[in-house]
């Protein structure tokens, strides 16, 4: 009987004894593709850091990120909820046929900030008589695929949104994106891993936008291997990689990112995970994209990632385009407003990232 | 530090076993005394010097009270003391706050707030002190003498921040003297997994749907607000009593043997019978040291009344420092009282069946007063529970089938009937077949616990949703 109790206590301490020993002695990572974050390396030892406690909690995250093989403790975490029935995860919903949705729920949305981001928006239209000013709230993958969701999920309700944003602005354009992008529910207009949308749904919004736009090349395909943000979050086994598309742009187009030239495209990110880097590789608080064509009118555009692969059809209509992404931009927006001689000014944003949005405030400055 | 982290798993525990079993026998309690007080200060180091202080009192207060022992006023004045310093510290980190709030609101009156962190474990630990100085009063317990044996019983790591609450006279015995065989280990590894499971694996998970539900303030379809009130039900009780079980566990792999806390406590027939089954050493503690000095129910029923309202108003405030938890104990002296008259004598004419739903019911809805620390929430959550917001709506009938396989593991486990299944499987086995099984089950159950354990750490960040 005593081995039998030995050997139950030498399993035992071997399994959680391993792990740290692996950390310890082996190479430290940096940084995680699948989180996308850095991880924590190996903290200093101090008595400051640990009076502070700072050590304390530095190697408490350090053993979590460096456990070894973590994607795949995680991956036998997700399977086993998936095996109860849990049809979230990591606030994802897991849909059909491939679809990891972003869980908005109604209560994901905060209704206080949207209103008040509508009184900025409004006084801001206000101030800037004379420039039209269109709404494009981007729906967010659940609220048009609703078809894909699990049986009974919840999201938040997309039209009642707009319906807010009419009712509070209504000498603004505010085009009906949800029944357009349902419309072309036969293409993919989302993709299936990541809560961005794809060239097709990028695609029908510009003819939304501009029914007689002049951009007419066809997409060209730039990796089959996309696992985006909402496969992440589930880190689910079973994903199908999506398709990235690109829409190609005419050669004299040129891109300013903060003061730097960046390429519009960067095909660099074919090596990374996140394949939605390859618009402009991220964002900036400013980019000015000029060249597309020269009919002289210039676009501002305010705006979150969707806006990324939206604007590369504009540069036909559009000899200059202003993206001030307000996260990151901390100037002034009227004054580029009143020095680039803005003609129209589009709000680019998925509709809960617009609603929770607190950078609207800089539009006063 | 907590019992469900990589970092206690790990590395501390390892570290601390290996370093327990090296050191010679005279030297373990000291190093069982180091490491507590490294675990305690953990998170927050200052507070270490108030572990000492409250050590060295209660040390200081059993000596002289033993020196005192034929004066018996002497004897009286240094019990109070050290309870006036016990409780005083416990009411000034963990109620001042509280206090203030209050008095600003009734007086209308604008005292800062102090914002203490509350020590952790301090409810407990201040408890276990008094075991110690109110036995010495009575003589129930030899006075130690040890100053590192007796602040290794104060701070002991397994039971410091959660319980189960082990009195001094639990453990006496074992501080100067215990053994550890390799069957009591392997015992204590097991009884340690299975706790880990209960707060990983159901606890947390469970949790997270309550977490969801009281996200939406309370208002919501009855079905929802009923899923809450039972997911949150169960999370409580998977999170304390993994918690008494990963305590117990440890405390074997140490030569422990500390009380048990928990006895199936949602398999209950009455509210009374609840109340000998969940958090039994707190249960214990009010008891003996409280409700019995009182006079219990020896003086006369009018007395009795007055004494558990009073034991159970604290019971209630000991919990936490909020108005919530002080109804949630005036809602159990209501029930217990009326048992007491007479409804006990009424539920023993029922079905088995009806009992444990008066209970389940009763104790549901107790979770719901104790659960909303927020009271603008509580009225409407009552409401919504009743049906003062529709039957169905929202997520409810969502959350119903994807959380029922969780639900219905949840609600087994909280009954005998995994323990009896598994005794009827291993049954027909001989000693050594029936361990193997329940080793190969308990490593399974630990595997699976570290990947929940680290599936929880794993944090996909947005960058700002990009």
């Amino acid at each position: 009987m005593k081995k039998f109790h030995i050997a139950l206590i030498a399993v035992f301490i071997a399994i959680i004894t391993l792990p740290a020993v692996f950390v310890f002695a082996g190479t430290d990572k940096e940084f995680s593709e699948n989180e996308n974050r850095m991880l924590q390396t190996a903290p200093v030892l101090s008595l400051d850091n640990i009076l502070s406690g700072s050590f304390q909690e530095k190697i408490t995250d350090y053993i979590s990120d460096q456990f070894p093989a973590r994607d795949t403790w995680t991956r036998l975490g997700t399977d086993v909820k998936k095996l109860a029935g849990f049809k979230d995860i990591g606030g994802a919903y897991l849909g059909d046929d491939g679809y990891y949705m972003e869980k908005l729920t109604p209560e994901d949305v905060n209704e206080t900030n949207l209103r008040s981001n509508l009184v900025m928006i409004d006084e801001f239209a206000k101030k800037n008589e004379g420039i039209p000013i269109t709404m494009l709230l981007v729906p967010a993958t659940g609220t048009v695929m609703d078809d894909k969701l699990p049986a009974h999920a919840q999201m938040y309700d997309a039209e009642k949104l707009r319906d807010t944003v009419v009712t509070a602005l209504p000498d603004l354009n505010v085009p009906d994106l949800y029944t357009c992008l349902r419309e072309n529910k036969s293409e993919q207009i989302y993709y299936r891993t990541d809560h961005h949308w794809t060239w097709n749904g990028a695609y029908a919004a510009y003819k939304l936008l501009v029914p007689d736009g002049a951009y007419s090349a066809s997409p060209e395909l730039f990796s089959e291997s996309f696992l985006g943000t909402t496969y992440s979050k589930t880190l689910d086994a079973s994903a199908k990689a999506d398709k990235v598309y690109i829409a190609p742009v005419s050669d004299n187009v040129a891109v300013t990112a903060d003061g730097k030239q960046i390429p519009l495209y960067d095909m660099a990110a074919k090596n990374e995970k996140d394949k939605y880097k390859v618009f402009f590789g991220g964002n900036y608080g400013q980019t000015v994209i000029t060249g597309g064509c020269d009919n002289g009118k210039t676009l501002l555009v305010i705006k979150d990632s969707f806006a990324n692969s939206l604007v590369p059809f504009l540069t036909a209509d559009y000899e200059t385009i202003i993206m001030l992404d307000m996260r990151y931009y901390m100037g002034s927006v009227q004054s580029i407003i009143e020095e680039s001689n803005v003609d129209e000014i589009l709000f680019a944003q998925e509709m809960s990232s617009f609603s929770n949005d607190r950078n609207l405030i800089k539009l006063t400055f | 530090m907590v019992f469900s982290s990589t970092i206690f798993l790990c590395i501390y525990l390892p570290l601390v076993l290996l370093g327990y079993y090296i050191c010679p026998k005279k030297g373990r309690n000291l190093f069982l005394l180091i490491v507590s007080l490294v675990f305690y200060a953990w998170g927050e180091p200052k507070y270490v010097f108030l572990m000492i202080f409250s050590i060295l009192v209660n040390y200081v207060f059993g000596r002289l009270m033993d020196k005192n022992r034929g004066n018996g006023k002497r004897l009286k004045l240094m019990l109070v003391l050290s309870v006036v310093i016990d409780l005083g510290l416990l009411g000034f980190f963990k109620y001042t706050d509280f206090i203030i709030s209050n008095v600003n609101a009734i007086f209308s009156t604008g005292f800062d707030l102090l914002n203490i962190a509350l020590p952790i474990g301090i409810s407990f630990y201040t408890f276990q002190a008094m075991s110690y100085t109110i036995d010495v009063y009575r003589d129930d317990v030899k006075v130690q003498k040890n100053l590192i044996d007796f602040g290794m019983y104060i701070t002991m790591f397994p039971q410091l921040i959660a319980g189960p609450i082990v009195r001094y006279s639990d453990v006496e015995t074992q501080l100067a003297e215990r053994t550890v065989t390799t069957g009591d280990f392997a015992d204590g590894i097991m009884r340690f997994i299975v706790g880990l499971g209960k707060k990983v694996l159901l606890a947390n998970q469970i949790g997270a749907l309550w977490t969801e539900i009281y996200g939406l303030g309370g208002m919501s379809s009855a079905l929802t607000a009923w899923l809450g009130a039972a997911a949150f039900t169960f999370q409580i009780y998977f999170d304390f009593s993994g918690y008494s079980d990963m305590a117990i566990g440890l405390g074997k792999m140490f030569g422990f043997k500390f009380p048990e806390n928990f006895r199936y406590p949602y398999e209950s027939v009455s509210i009374t019978d609840f109340w000998r089954r969940w958090h039994i050493t707190l249960s214990t503690w009010f008891k003996e040291y409280l409700y019995i000095p009182l006079g219990g129910n020896r003086r006369g029923l009018a007395r009795q009344a007055l004494n558990l309202l009073i034991v159970w108003s604290l019971t209630g405030f000991w919990h936490g420092a909020g108005w919530n938890f002080v109804m949630w104990g005036l809602y159990y002296f209501v029930i217990l009282f009326i048992e007491k008259l007479f409804l006990l004598k009424a539920l023993d004419k029922l079905p088995k069946l009806l009992r444990h739903l008066y209970s389940l019911l009763l104790i549901v809805i107790g979770w719901v007063i104790f659960a909303c620390d927020d009271m603008s929430v509580l009225l409407p959550y009552l409401g919504s529970m009743f049906g003062a917001n529709g039957a169905l709506g929202g997520l409810d009938v969502y959350w119903l089938i994807t959380k029922l396989a969780l639900l219905v593991i949840c609600a087994v486990a909280s009954t005998q009937m995994p323990k009896k299944l598994f005794a009827s499987v291993t049954g027909t086995m001989n000693e050594k077949a029936a361990f193997a099984v329940k080793s190969v089950l308990a490593v399974a159950l630990l595997v699976l616990s570290m990947a929940f354990l680290i599936g929880d750490s794993y944090n996909p960040f947005l960058y700002f949703r990009f």
